[in-house]
């Protein structure tokens, strides 16, 4: 048997004969390799790889026009009519397209599919250079009952069958023919989950109307995109956009009022590669997670080390002797790179079952709301990637070996008995790596806590609205032609009014002791906003743009929001459709600065005309960061939107299932369908769902950055000991007291503790904000929660040396003698 | 003496400094061996003789001076040159026999020409010539802590022959030894010098310098007397 040979051999033995070594190394390398390679898949699906369904991605630009309203509230302002404008306006630099989705649910054959819909102008395909895989082409041809479907769709409802092509389909009562089968588009960005079962409507942009009602943002196009025509081409700047729209908002808005509202309000222009919008905070996230789990194999690269280092002092002498007897130096790493490979081997095979466990976990810990789930996969790079981890670290612990031994002096170690000064040689190494592991942890500890802080506040924040014991129910209506009657309809006296009264009192009359507090489009807690902006009669100056919110009966006490003067609207009131108004705090004191609450109160409104509002309460501001605190008028007008949902409270306890109340409702109201029910506390829940597991995480990452420290801390602690223990021992049996002892030992690691500690507060401190730079995610830098986590770290240092330390010195010294 | 010179030590001193205090080990010591020479290095305990072994094994470095062995000057090697020389012309026996116990005999004594790269074929019949020289053959899958002082010490010698080498460089072999197999070792040493090997020996028991051809005498690092020894021609 070769040298070569028996080293793998060697190898192989010792993961079983030494697994203090092995199994560190396969537990904490393979781990932690775990993490960077399922980190590493998330980046090659997301950044390197060609995005799926969207083979044009390097010529696309996403561009984004939005109207502000103060904070971070906005609304979309393309249309396909604005589309289709810049389109021909700008044709010299493009073609433009535009594209929207939402998740619904499709009946075939008695079969539900979730699915995408794609609502999409009818170059789409040849933007995003969509592959059509059967049937007819995507283009201004398209018919208006003509849909296309994805390929995942064709497979899974019609058998990946050519006879799909032509067949009916029937989508929300009406009927549909499949005109083509297109590849998964995948690469849209959407607030929406994408699926891959997915349904096309295309539109001819060119037929498209404009703003015919007072209404921003009713048919807003989510995702507008522009294929550059040559590599060269540079998109219009901000100016030239603005100075384009303009001139659309003078030659095509006909609605007065809408003119006047748009030319006055911010407008805010952005463009952006297509798939760096697509990321958007992803591409941080990823970058983010990246520097997170590099942090964290360094560190335990560095544990490792450690203990590598200490075994290979062992054996010092064993190398030593085969130096003088010639061997190469060279030759004995090799060595020791092959006898270490076999640990090596089986720690990768562990990270990469373990990175295949994450990524399909990934769902659950992102809340699907990282892009291109499905397409992340321990693919070719990932592997690569891994080898080379393996390797690289396989090839540094090997070269390591020889490290202790001077070979220009082998006399030193061959004659060496362990027992005096020659051991305890100078590890200069193993301290630099000390000092580095402290740095590191300080700073990952650092970002990974005020993240934390981060989730913790949005996760726990003040909404304004108690939960307590309220429900949803959310119809759908199916009968669209009825809806567009009802939309048409105002809302005092009309049918829809007398619908949601109904569904009111069956409510209250089937579920005892409930009460409805409020009907609108989404529920309380829905980010679907209607937003005014009218001139105040009083000051023709000003411009008032206002949320407008409906109300219920007993909507403000039963949510837990307080008046600050007046009352609430009365039932009586409200059937009598009394033009009265409850106003926030923000919207009181825009409209009436320096003014009392109690004497705002009875005023009319300053605007409306002769259907102006009289101000009946004044409440709280309530609301999230994203809605901005913009002021809120409440009244008893319910705007229509595709859904209607109710708001009931319950009485304690008292807990309602979709099952039971859906045949009764459906039959009762056949033009309605029940889709949900659920309670407050769990939608609030579900949009916090992924702050929450953000939050579990960092925990998890924070945790594990100490329990690493410690364990590295603790190993070299150890080491320092065992370098020490004849020394040690002498000194107990001369008499030595033990916390004499302690402090003989302390004293060195102390000096390294502060050395370590006073690194890593820099680099906390001047890193996090270069990071913070680059990482938009990371919070502002707090230097309280810094403080606090160096106490805590000097905390965790100082067990890890004391507690080996005792060990060690609780010996009896003359055991301790004998064992050297 | 019609003998090739062998190894040429020339004004060799070596010092070892640690913090403010140097001290020197050896202080311009030169001398020369001949092919097929017993020397015997002699001296009271601390006189600098095993730290000039460990020069003449290219373990060590020395502060200034100069050393060659089969014509090669030794003073600007590079690492991977003195590994080489020591591997090819030298075998050393140390004081401590220095065996890897985790390697059989056959093994321990089969490592320098394996990093020879010698066939599998060529070491077996060299690695069994020498344990039969050192009458160990049966023992050659034995583990070192499996054998005695004394054989752990023939093995240690077999490790020096095996490689054929110039110089056969010996530290004190008998210095952890009992009487019976001090006499053993350095009857094979002395058989091995006549047939033919070099050996530099360091010995502190005057008994056994009588083996040698030539005695050195060190004292505090410096050479202060070398004498022919009777019956050796």
């Amino acid at each position: 048997m070769s040298l070569e040979t028996k080293a793998l051999s060697r190898g192989i033995k010792r993961i079983f004969a030494i697994p203090r070594l092995s199994l560190s190394l396969i537990i904490a390398l393979g781990s932690t390799l775990g993490a960077v390679l399922c980190v590493i898949a998330i980046a090659s699906a997301l950044i390197v790889k060609p995005l799926p369904g969207v083979s044009n991605s390097h010529q696309l630009q996403a561009i984004k026009m939005d109207v502000s309203f103060g904070g971070a509230l906005t609304i979309p302002v393309f249309t396909p009519h604005i589309v289709n404008h810049a389109s021909t306006y700008f044709k010299d630099v493009g073609e433009w397209a535009a594209i929207n989705a939402s998740k619904k649910q499709i009946t075939l054959d008695e079969i539900d599919y979730a699915t995408t819909y794609f609502t999409a102008s009818s170059n789409i395909t040849d933007v995003l250079g969509t592959k059509l895989l059967r049937g007819q082409a995507v283009d201004s041809n398209a018919e208006k009952d003509q849909v296309w479907i994805s390929n995942s769709l064709w497979k899974s409802a019609f058998s990946g069958l050519d006879s799909t092509i032509g067949k009916s389909i029937i989508i929300q009562e009406k009927t549909y023919i499949i005109a083509g089968i297109l590849e998964d588009v995948l690469a849209i960005k959407s607030s929406q989950e994408l699926l891959a079962q997915q349904v096309w409507f295309i539109s001819n942009y060119e037929k498209a109307v404009g703003f015919t009602d007072g209404r921003l943002g009713s048919n807003a196009l989510e995702s507008v995109i522009v294929k550059l025509r040559t590599p060269q081409t540079v998109m219009p700047n901000e100016q030239e956009i603005k100075e384009w729209f303009s001139t659309y908002i003078d030659t095509e808005i006909t609605v007065p009022d809408m003119k006047s509202f748009i030319s006055s309000m911010p407008l805010s222009v952005q463009t952006e590669d297509f798939r760096a919008n697509f990321l958007s905070d992803n591409y941080q996230l990823v970058v983010a997670l990246i520097v997170t789990v590099v942090g964290l194999l360094l560190m335990a690269t560095l544990n490792l080390i450690n203990l590598f280092l200490t075994h290979y002092q062992q054996r010092n002498k064993e190398f030593s002797i085969q130096l003088s007897v010639g061997a190469s130096p060279w030759r004995l790493r090799w060595l020791m790179i092959l006898e270490n490979l076999p640990s090596f081997i089986f720690a990768g095979v562990f990270g990469v079952l373990l990175s295949g466990w994450l990524i399909k976990a990934l769902p659950l810990f992102t809340n699907k709301s990282l892009p291109l789930l499905s397409e992340i996969s321990i693919d070719t790079i990932t592997l690569v990637s891994g080898f080379i981890i393996i390797v690289t670290l396989a090839i540094l612990f090997g070269c390591l070996a020889l490290i202790d031994i001077n070979k220009n002096q082998l006399m030193t170690n061959l004659t060496s008995s362990g027992k005096g000064t020659i051991t305890q040689s100078n590890h200069w190494f193993t301290r630099s790596l000390m000092v580095l592991q402290l740095s590191i942890a300080s700073l990952l500890v650092t970002g990974s806590v005020m993240l934390a802080q981060n989730s913790y506040d949005f996760v726990n924040k003040d909404i304004g609205i108690e939960p307590r014991f309220n429900q949803q129910l959310q119809f759908n209506i199916l009968d669209q032609v009825w809806k567009e009657k009802l939309w048409k309809e105002k809302f005092n006296g009309g049918e829809y009014q007398q619908i949601l009264q109904r569904l009111t009192d069956i409510i209250e009359q089937e579920i005892p002791n409930s009460q409805v507090v409020l009907a609108s489009p989404g529920g309380a807690l829905s980010s679907n906003v209607r937003i005014m902006s009218v001139s105040n009669s009083d000051k023709p100056e000003q411009q008032v743009t206002y949320k407008s919110l409906p109300l219920g009966e007993h909507y403000f006490s039963t949510h837990g929001i307080d008046f600050r003067a007046g009352q609430a609207i009365t039932k009586q009131q409200i059937d009598d459709n009394e033009l009265l108004a409850i106003i926030d705090e923000t919207f009181a004191q825009t409209l009436y600065p320096d003014t009392d609450y109690q004497d705002i109160i009875g005023k009319k409104l300053p605007f409306g005309g002769d259907d102006a509002r009289v101000v009946n309460g004044i409440v709280e501001n309530i609301g999230f960061s994203s809605r901005g605190l913009m002021s809120t008028m409440y009244t008893n007008v319910h705007p229509m939107g595709d859904q209607i949902t109710l708001s009931i409270s319950l009485p304690e306890e008292t807990t309602l299932s979709l099952e039971q109340l859906k045949p009764k409702f459906d039959k009762l109201f056949p033009r309605l369908e029940l889709v949900k029910v659920e309670s407050l506390d769990s939608i609030w829940r579900e949009m916090t769902a992924s702050q929450r597991l953000n939050l579990m995480v960092l925990v998890a990452i924070t945790f594990l950055t100490l329990v690493l420290a410690a364990i590295g801390i603790s190993g070299l602690t150890l080491m320092a000991t065992h370098q020490k223990k004849y020394e040690l021992a002498i000194r107990m049996a001369t008499g030595a007291t033990q916390l004499s002892l302690i402090k003989f030992i302390s004293k060195e690691m102390g000096i390294l503790l502060t050395i370590g500690l006073i690194i890593g507060f820099l680099l906390s401190v001047f890193g996090y904000e270069t990071i913070k730079e680059n990482i938009k995610l990371l919070p502002e830098f707090n230097w309280l929660t810094l403080t606090i986590l160096d106490i805590g770290l000097v905390v965790v240092v100082l067990l890890s040396v004391l507690i080996p330390t005792w060990r060690v010195i609780k010996q009896d010294p003359l055991s301790a003698l004998r064992q050297e | 003496m019609n003998s090739k010179l062998l190894v040429n030590v020339d004004n060799i001193t070596k010092s070892y400094r640690n913090k403010q205090i140097e001290t020197k080990a050896l202080k311009g010591v030169s001398l020369s061996i001949y092919e097929g020479e017993f020397v015997a290095i002699t001296g009271p305990s601390g006189c600098g003789k095993s730290t000039l072994l460990s020069i003449m094994g290219l373990m060590d470095t020395a502060t200034s001076g100069h050393y060659s062995i089969s014509d090669i000057n030794t003073q600007q090697l590079k690492i991977d040159q003195r590994t080489m020389i020591r591997n090819k012309h030298i075998g050393f026996v140390f004081q401590s026999f220095n065996l890897i116990d985790n390697m059989t005999v056959f093994d321990n004594i089969a490592l320098i020409l394996e990093h020879r790269k010698t066939p599998a074929s060529e070491i077996k019949s060299r690695v069994e010539t020498v344990l039969t020289q050192v009458d160990m053959l049966a023992r050659q899958h034995y583990h070192p802590n499996q054998l005695s002082g004394g054989q752990q010490q023939r093995i240690a010698i077999a490790r020096a022959l095996v490689g054929n080498p110039d110089l056969i460089l010996v530290d004190e072999p008998t210095g952890n030894l009992d009487t019976v197999n001090g006499d053993k070792v350095m009857a094979l040493l002395e058989q091995l010098n006549t047939n033919g090997a070099t050996i530099v020996m360091v010995t502190h028991d005057s008994r056994y310098v009588r083996c040698a051809s030539r005695q050195i005498q060190l004292l505090d690092g410096e050479v202060i007397t070398e004498k022919r020894l009777e019956g050796v021609a």
